[in-house]
């Protein structure tokens, strides 16, 4: 509103005690989005942009229940090993610091892991010494009824325009409070990207249902989707602190500005110097061709 | 010496009877003597300063005075900031009330300050007075006069740093402040984000701040006591005045309703920076704009020699749109528009000779309505808050030696915490917040007695109570933010948390010789009202929140000592006054916290600690050519939070180690007159970074890279010092025709803001650009060197 002005200016900061970061995913539908990503922070003036892979670790994965009494009871025959690999999706390259299920380097998806909606899992990691581990649980998949399209517009991207609609998503809010969901979706046109930051790029619009507790939801993106695009939807479920973290991923990636308080993002993994999350999703998954 | 202490010792005895009976006596051949001060137009002088043989006293914010003599004759001079002193010979030989006219000086803005011995003699601690004409000649940001900035400059007053809306006092947050319009509550004391306050210079008489030593009068917050009075009309005939700005103008009109017994005055003013942008770029201005308009309105009714009624009100609006409607991706369109109502009606009565009264009705209203649309997504969110109030004060003055006070007020608290309702393309979420009621209620007593000719004492205790109550319904959340399923209804009435605390204040006063003295006072204050913000301005989304179950009142222990002293016939004055503050039930917001319709705002709270202490100077030259004066702090302020920094103790954001201000006015001839202010301060602690990493990885096989968001890590919190912030600011006022008897009368202000083009900063960042793979900081500031002019008229 008023004039204001930038200038370069040399920041000095303290010095920066690398932490471990995980991102781990389990779901119900996608195998080959079951997997964990290990890579450490840097301090902020060093060189590079790429995640720093934390190799060599043993990961591991175990189904699980609590029971009535609120103790963990884990099924070990159903623990699985997470190793690198190499996929096919990437020439078959390696791929340091992201760990798989061995099933899946070997193209047996129908024999890799894959989460049960109700289950709780336990990540396990031994990585340089040190051991680190996190719980998660699928909910109850929340099922979405349909997708349409609509709320046409033109995008003038000053090259060119394009006709483009957006996506309404119908589903009907659990009776129980508390209810969380992030919503992701893929690109017909880019459908070889991988992981979950490769999904669509408007994916974090989280919301908790406190405010809409039970209602039958109509929830329609702003994002702006291609004529004739075929999308595929993926509505994920998911338990109050994977939201939380997710919600202060959100907050933490767009932080800045004189109003604006540093957010740390938060945490769901046990252990020392680790900043991370185990991402339970119970995915209900549509596709749609765009009108 | 041992007459003298048995004097003192049978006052001493005296007072705890006082104190224990309330029985009170007076000496069978003293005389009340009431003295009013008024001005030329029948109009009270606030806090003039009355001096009876070589004894001086002060006179009340009414312009009253009031003292017992014996029999005998008398020299009284009375003097007043604004006005030449007046000396009158008296004989008291029964009970007297006379007037003391003094005559005012005669340029629109006064040259001189005048406030003899104020500091010295008034046994309250830690108090700094402004007059407006004190204010109007200093320089200004685009010439705009306001009172709350002026604080500022004051040692132990900060901003927050350039534009900043919050006050901090003494360590405290800008939550902390019982700012008062005429001694109601102004609960968003602020238009357009704090760069302007919502006091408009002409309608303002003085303004007081009080940051210890808080007399039992005041409560409900922790820090400070802010009092803006409005001035009051003219009796005799209809005046006119205002000013011409760059981005505002003022219009202000005054004049007798009844004459001689009771008069009206109305100031309003409105920005028209949006105007101005729409005529001359209206193609990039659109739908963009911001204004501000307030209408400051007082009337007062003089029913009789013993009892005035006085009419306060106030109501301002901000009107914020940002509209980005050009076809590159969604339409964004933000509109905001927030404001304070307040409404007031004081009688003050005159009992009889010993007796006075104050009793206040008070109506305050703050809401806020704000629609943002993006895209398909339309969200409209309102909030506020209603207070209805009455407070009753008594003042009995028995002898010259001792003064009683009591009262109580009572506040009917309505928050609305917030009413939303979102439109998502076929979608419409209807939500509301449960609305929240609470009853604050307080009653006091004080004296102030002089024990002995050098030593007083003013000891008080508040005694507050809040009660939260129904009808509200509340979700029961668990430790991790998840509802538990459970909820609670509270029925009309019902009680949901109740608080009561006594307060006790006691201040202490000892005369030296050679017009000093030395001051000790013990605060407890008591705040049962939090401001909910996550941000470091505030916003006029923020929500005040009533205590409640989990959130405990905040509490604050000060302890202050000083000396004063004045010398060269009051003309400079100097103080050092040390304090040492411990505060506890501090609110602070989880990072990242969600404060708008949130039902579970108080899952949201942290709550810990807070210690400030520190060290002022204040020099002040108050008459002469060159007159101002030169303030310095040295100061710690720190918080402590179990969640945050490991529980280690963190420096508050406003924590600033230095603290200099200098104020300087100076006389150059008969038409011109110049000031100059110059400021510095420590830098702002700022939590920053110390490392990054990858999150929320993917890949994308077209362009065969990685897909990535920088996440920073932090470790300490406010442990980084942004720059030091200092400023000079010049003004120049020329007056045509000084001494002109003719009634138009009007004066320029040329003003300079930062003169020397100091970059402070507005805040600075890292910036991350994963393009070019560089990591950068930044500094962005704000104001360059600003010219600003004022044209300013009275008729």
């Amino acid at each position: 509103m008023f004039m204001s002005c930038e200038r370069n200016f040399d920041i000095k900061l303290e010095d920066n005690v690398p932490q471990l970061i995980v991102e781990a995913y389990i779901n119900n539908e996608l195998p080959l989005y079951n997997y964990v990503i290990l890579g450490r922070s840097q301090g902020y003036y060093d060189n590079g942009f790429e995640n720093i892979p934390v190799t060599g670790a043993t990961v591991t994965i175990t189904e699980g229940t609590l029971e009535a009494n609120n103790v963990y009871n884990w099924n070990t025959a159903t623990k699985k090993r997470l190793i690198e690999g190499k996929l096919p999706q990437f020439g078959n390259a390696m791929l340091p610091g992201v760990y798989f299920d061995s099933m899946i380097s070997r193209n047996q998806l129908n024999r890799a892991l894959i989460g049960t909606p109700g289950k709780h899992y336990l990540l396990e990691i031994d990585a340089e010494g040190k051991h680190y581990s996190a719980i998660t649980q699928l909910l109850p998949v929340v099922p979405v009824d349909s997708l349409t399209s609509g709320f046409h517009y033109l995008d003038d991207d000053g090259d060119s325009t394009l006709e483009k609609a957006r996506i309404t998503v119908h589903y009907k809010d659990p009776d129980t409070i508390g209810n969380t969901i992030l919503h992701y979706w893929r690109h017909g046109y880019d459908k070889d990207n991988f992981g979950w930051g490769g999904l669509g790029s408007n994916r974090f619009i989280t919301g908790s249902d406190e405010l809409v507790n039970g209602e039958y939801i109509h929830l329609t993106h702003s994002y702006g989707f291609l004529l004739t695009d075929s999308v595929s939807y993926f509505m994920a479920g998911v338990e109050r602190k994977v939201y939380n973290f997710w919600d202060s991923f959100n907050k933490a990636r767009s932080n800045g500005g004189p109003f604006s308080t540093p957010v740390k993002l938060l945490n769901t993994i046990e252990g020392e110097n680790v900043i991370g999350c185990f991402s339970g999703f119970s995915l209900s998954v549509r596709s749609i061709v765009i009108k | 010496m041992k007459v003298a202490n048995e004097n003192s010792i049978k006052k001493l005895v005296l007072v705890l009877v006082f104190l224990a009976l309330s029985i009170c006596t007076i000496h069978a051949q003293d005389h009340v003597v009431t003295i009013k001060v008024l001005d030329s137009v029948q109009l009270p002088v606030a806090n003039a300063t009355i001096r009876i043989n070589t004894k001086e006293k002060l006179a009340d914010s009414a312009g009253s005075f009031f003292t017992t003599l014996p029999k005998g004759k008398y020299r009284i001079v009375a003097s007043a900031v604004g006005h030449y002193s007046t000396t009158q010979q008296v004989t008291i030989n029964h009970d007297t009330t006379f007037q003391i006219l003094l005559k005012g000086r005669e340029s629109l803005l006064q040259n001189v300050f005048v406030t003899a011995n104020r500091n010295v003699l008034r046994n309250q601690m830690s108090v700094h007075s402004l007059e407006m004409s004190q204010i109007q000649k200093l320089p200004m940001i685009l010439g705009e006069v306001d009172p709350i900035k002026t604080i500022t400059l004051l040692p132990g007053i900060k901003n927050g740093g350039e534009a900043s809306a919050g006050i901090y006092v003494r360590g405290g947050g800008p939550d902390q402040n019982l700012v008062l319009l005429d001694g109601i509550p102004v609960y968003n004391p602020n238009h357009l984000l704090g760069f302007f306050s919502v006091f408009n210079g002409d309608a303002v008489k003085n303004i007081e701040v009080i940051k210890g030593g808080m007399p039992a009068e005041y409560g409900g917050r922790l820090s400070s006591v802010i009092s803006v009075n409005s001035r009051e009309g003219n009796k005799d005939s209809l005046k006119i005045g205002g000013g011409v700005g760059l981005i505002s103008s003022r219009l202000s009109v005054e004049g007798p309703l009844i004459k001689k017994r009771s008069s009206f005055v109305i100031s309003a003013r409105r920005t028209y920076i949006d105007q101005v942008a729409k005529l001359i770029a209206p193609d990039s201005i659109g739908k963009n704009g911001y204004y501000f308009y307030d209408i400051n309105a007082k009337a007062d009714f003089i029913i009789n020699n013993n009892n005035t009624l006085y009419l306060t009100f106030y109501t301002g609006k901000d009107n914020f749109t940002f509209a980005d409607d050009d076809n590159d991706g969604p339409a964004r369109e933000f509109n905001a528009i927030w404001g304070n109502t307040i409404l007031g009606l004081t009688w003050k009565q005159q009992v009889d000779k010993k007796w006075k009264q104050e009793l206040s009705l008070v109506r305050n209203d703050f809401n806020l309505n704000s629609r943002v649309i993006f895209g398909t997504n339309g969200f409209v969110f309102s909030s506020g808050l209603t207070d209805h109030s009455i407070k009753n004060d008594w003042t009995y003055t028995p002898t010259n030696w001792v003064k009683w006070k009591t009262g109580f007020q009572y506040t009917w608290h309505i928050f609305r915490p917030g009413a939303g309702s979102s439109t998502a393309g076929v979608q419409e979420f209807q939500t509301q917040i449960h609305d929240q009621y609470a009853r604050e209620a307080a009653g006091y007593i004080s004296t102030d007695i002089d024990i002995t000719t050098k030593l007083n004492l003013v000891a008080g205790l508040r005694y507050s109570y809040f009660n939260q109550i129904g009808p509200t319904e509340r979700v029961i959340y668990g430790a991790d933010g998840s509802p538990t399923g459970e909820t609670e209804y509270y029925k009309r009435g019902q009680s949901i948390a109740r608080f009561k605390y006594p307060e006790p204040r006691v201040n202490l006063l000892y005369k030296l010789p050679n017009a000093a003295s030395v001051k000790l006072s013990y605060t407890r204050t008591i705040q049962y009202l939090h401001l909910a913000t996550t941000s470091a301005a505030t916003f006029p989304s923020d929500l005040w929140v009533p205590a409640s179950r989990l959130i405990q009142p905040g509490k604050a222990d000060q302890i202050a000592a000083g000396y004063f002293k004045s010398f060269r016939n009051s003309q400079y004055e100097i103080s050092a006054e040390a304090y040492y503050k411990t505060m506890s039930n501090q609110l602070e917001f989880k990072p990242g916290a969600r404060l708008l319709l949130n039902q579970n705002l108080e899952g949201e709270m942290i709550f810990g600690t807070g210690k400030a202490y520190g060290l002022e100077l204040f020099f002040q030259k108050k008459t002469g050519r060159l007159n101002g004066w030169i303030g310095y702090t040295l100061s710690r302020a720190e918080r402590t939070f179990p969640q945050m920094n490991e529980g280690k103790s963190f420096p508050y954001r406003y924590d600033r180690t230095h603290d200099v201000s200098v104020v300087a006015n100076y006389r150059l001839s008969q038409k011109w007159e110049a000031a100059a202010v110059f400021v510095y301060g420590t830098g702002n602690a700022l939590t920053m970074p110390t490392g990054r990493f990858l999150y929320n990885l993917g890949y994308d096989s077209d362009k065969k890279q990685p897909i990535f968001t920088n996440i920073s890590q932090y470790n300490k919190i406010n442990d980084y010092r942004m720059p030091a912030y200092h400023r000079m600011d010049l003004a120049f006022t020329y007056t045509h025709k000084p001494n002109s008897n003719k009634r138009f009368k009007s004066n320029w202000v040329f003003s300079l803001y930062n003169v020397y083009n100091r970059r402070n900063p507005y805040f600075i960042y890292i910036d991350v650009d994963e393009d070019e793979r560089k990591v950068q900081g930044k500094q962005v500031f704000l104001f360059p060197v600003l010219p600003g002019v004022t044209w300013n008229f009275k008729f």
